[in-house]
């Protein structure tokens, strides 16, 4: 009798399902919507007007905006009714001489979310859009776009493999090395002010550093054997490096000068493309310790070994993303190979290429995007794609083979 | 005499007992009460809110009259052979005790009807009680279900919701608290708790600007405070 009471009770006293908070109720709308973003036709300041710099900054919005994922951007011509955001822009030209004001709008709310003034000179106005980009994209979700970084890359637009720079679309390409030699595996610094990158120059595969400003540099480690894939640590003061010197491809960690401060793998496998988490605490490196190349973690003081990717058969070039959430890599199937991305504990391995063969990727300094040489449209070039797979782009313009993409944080 | 209208007696409250012992556990009330809200007389269409004053006054409206089978239609009948009650036996029934049982018919019929208006009267208040004074979708007639000024807000803010929502993450949400004056306009919007997730509080702050513009006053001038929890259907980023 008294569990009967007791039960009632119970029930009387739980509370009943429910699909709202209580004292809430729910509002609910579909996922996957994009914010209508409008163009609006660029007007002039002061001075004469210039329809081809108004085409060619809305163009530039366009394709940086659409590429960013949330927002579905409409050209000028195309009208501001019912769109959730307007981006308007005035300029003034006055010789070489260029204003750009920029301002983005919420419509709805009726307020000005950003607003910039750009001056410089008449070639400074793709760098002008493109900061802006970034800016909305700070304002708008609150973290800023990498749309000012530049994309070092090997081409052989010279007929041998140089390194050479270009805006993220794959504008204003300029030449980083000319010494007709192989120059390979180029590495952005943190602060993107330096490069540093393998070269055949002086016969032996060396690591050089370069100030990309000044044109200076430094051979920083020339040891016997190779000397290749360098990777900075986030604290931009040590590199792991791939190093022949004692017979067999061994990862070590060498200063910013050069000098050797530890040997992280040793065993008799071939030990290559190490790459640093974005805290500095773990590297994640490519193996054959186990028969085939497989992609494994380990403590930034070499310990503490694990195996990360069971799949696959021939798994390189790995790179941890800047939020720390997912490592990107190439995978070697029937018809090339292929970009994936894989949680850090080995989990969600998912295929984001399909066509051509995929290598090399790279991630934004935003972790938004990736960058990787792709043969799909004939000769490897630099393509682009969001994070999850989606929106591959191509980026390079050129003829010619281009291929090991890195992308630098805003110059 | 006595014998016979003490019998008739009684059956009546027999009866009467029979049709109390119902009202204690009625398993189709709540059945009915969903049935009766959608048809029962509104006293004001513009707060949806039926009142009792108005509705002592109105009358149901008269059923329709029934449709007679045409000739065709009609079936041939087999008249009943009627076999008269056999009389008892040197008593015939007497006029006096025909008056009682035609009179106990007629209060058995009134009780009937008494229990039937308890039972509306009943539902009624249920009804009362669970909208509150807040109930009524203003300009309506009070004939839809759900009804009620917080789901009417709730209505449109969903109907702006899918204009504006944007998102970066997987599983926002949003908690708001909105205060709607006697004039319909918001006067107070206060979110409770972010997501996190900057493109989809402005979506929020964006719906509730944009419904706002078009809601209608709350029912019986007084201001209107409610919360509302703002979600994603589905799953999957944009």
């Amino acid at each position: 009798m008294r569990f009967i009471v007791f039960y009632m009770l119970l029930l009387l006293l739980a509370p009943g399902p429910s699909l709202a908070v209580e004292g809430y109720l729910d509002v609910t709308a579909p996922a996957g919507r994009k914010l209508q973003l409008s163009i609006a036709p660029a007007t002039t300041l002061s001075g004469p007007a210039a329809p081809e710099l108004a085409r060619e900054l809305a163009e530039l919005f366009e394709f940086d905006l659409g590429l960013a994922g949330p927002f579905k951007v409409s050209a000028p011509g195309a009208g501001t009714a019912g769109a959730d955001l307007v981006l308007k822009t005035a300029y003034a030209v006055r010789g070489s001489a260029l204003t750009l004001e920029c301002r983005l709008f919420d419509p709805v709310l009726n307020r000005e979310l950003a607003a910039k003034r750009y001056t410089g000179g008449m070639r400074e106005l793709r760098r002008m859009g493109h900061a802006f980009s970034d800016e909305a994209l700070r304002v708008l979700t609150g973290e800023k776009g990498p749309f000012t970084g530049k994309i070092a890359y090997v081409t052989k637009l010279s007929g041998n493999k140089e390194i050479f720079v270009m805006d993220y679309d794959g504008r204003n390409t300029q030449r980083v090395t000319n010494n007709g030699s192989i120059n390979l595996n180029p590495e952005f610094a943190p602060s993107g002010k330096e490069i540093i990158y393998t070269s055949y120059k002086k016969k032996n595969p060396d690591l050089y550093r370069r100030e990309i400003f000044t044109g200076r540099e430094a051979r920083i480690s020339s040891r016997s054997g190779l000397n290749a894939m360098g990777a900075y640590a986030p604290d931009g003061g040590r590199i792991a490096l791939v190093m022949t010197k004692d017979g067999n491809s061994e990862i070590y960690l060498i200063s910013k000068q050069g000098k050797e401060l530890a040997r992280l793998t040793r065993n008799s496998a071939i030990d290559v493309s190490p790459a640093w988490s974005p805290d500095g605490g773990k590297l994640v490196f490519v193996s054959d310790r186990m028969g085939k190349p497989q992609l494994f973690v380990m403590n930034a003081d070499g310990g503490d070994v694990r195996r990360l990717t069971t799949s696959g058969a021939y798994n390189v070039t790995p790179r941890w993303s800047p939020k720390g959430d997912r490592i990107v890599y190439a995978r070697e199937g029937s018809g090339g190979f292929q970009i994936h991305a894989i949680s850090p504990d080995g989990s969600q391995d998912v295929q984001l290429t399909t066509q051509g063969s995929n290598e090399h990727p790279r991630w934004s300094p935003d972790g938004r995007f990736i960058v990787f040489s792709s043969t799909r449209g004939g000769s490897e070039a630099i393509y682009l794609m969001r994070a999850d797979g989606s929106a591959q782009t191509r980026a390079s313009r050129g003829k010619v083979r281009d291929s090991h993409p890195t992308w630098s944080c805003a110059w | 005499m006595f014998a016979l209208s003490f019998v008739c007696h009684l059956a009546f409250v027999a009866l009467i007992v029979w049709s109390q012992s119902f009202q204690g556990f009625h398993p189709a009330e709540e059945a009915l009460t969903y049935v009766d809200m959608v048809t029962l007389p509104v006293a004001s269409p513009q707060s949806g809110t039926p009142s009792p004053s108005q509705e002592k006054g109105e009358e149901p409206p008269a059923a329709p009259a029934p449709v007679l089978p045409t000739a065709a239609m009609v079936q041939p009948t087999v008249k009943p052979k009627v076999k008269p009650l056999p009389a008892a036996k040197g008593k015939a029934l007497k006029p006096a005790a025909v008056d009682d049982v035609r009179e106990s018919a007629e209060v058995l019929a009134k009780i009937e009807r008494l229990v039937e208006e308890r039972r509306q009267s009943e539902v009624m208040n249920r009804l009362r009680k669970k909208g509150g004074r807040a109930v009524g979708m203003p300009g309506a007639k009070g004939n839809e279900a759900g009804s009620d000024y917080s789901s009417y807000i709730r209505s449109r803010l969903m109907d702006a919701f899918k204009e504006v929502m944007a998102s970066q993450t997987r599983s926002p949400e949003v908690m708001v608290r909105i205060t709607i004056g006697s004039d319909g306009r918001i006067t107070d919007f206060r979110v409770e708790k972010k997501s996190g997730d900057p493109l989809f509080d402005d979506a929020v702050a964006r719906a509730v600007t944009l419904a706002g513009r078009s809601f209608k006053p709350p029912p019986g001038g007084a201001p209107f405070k409610h919360g509302y929890r703002f979600k994603l259907e589905g799953v999957g980023l944009p």
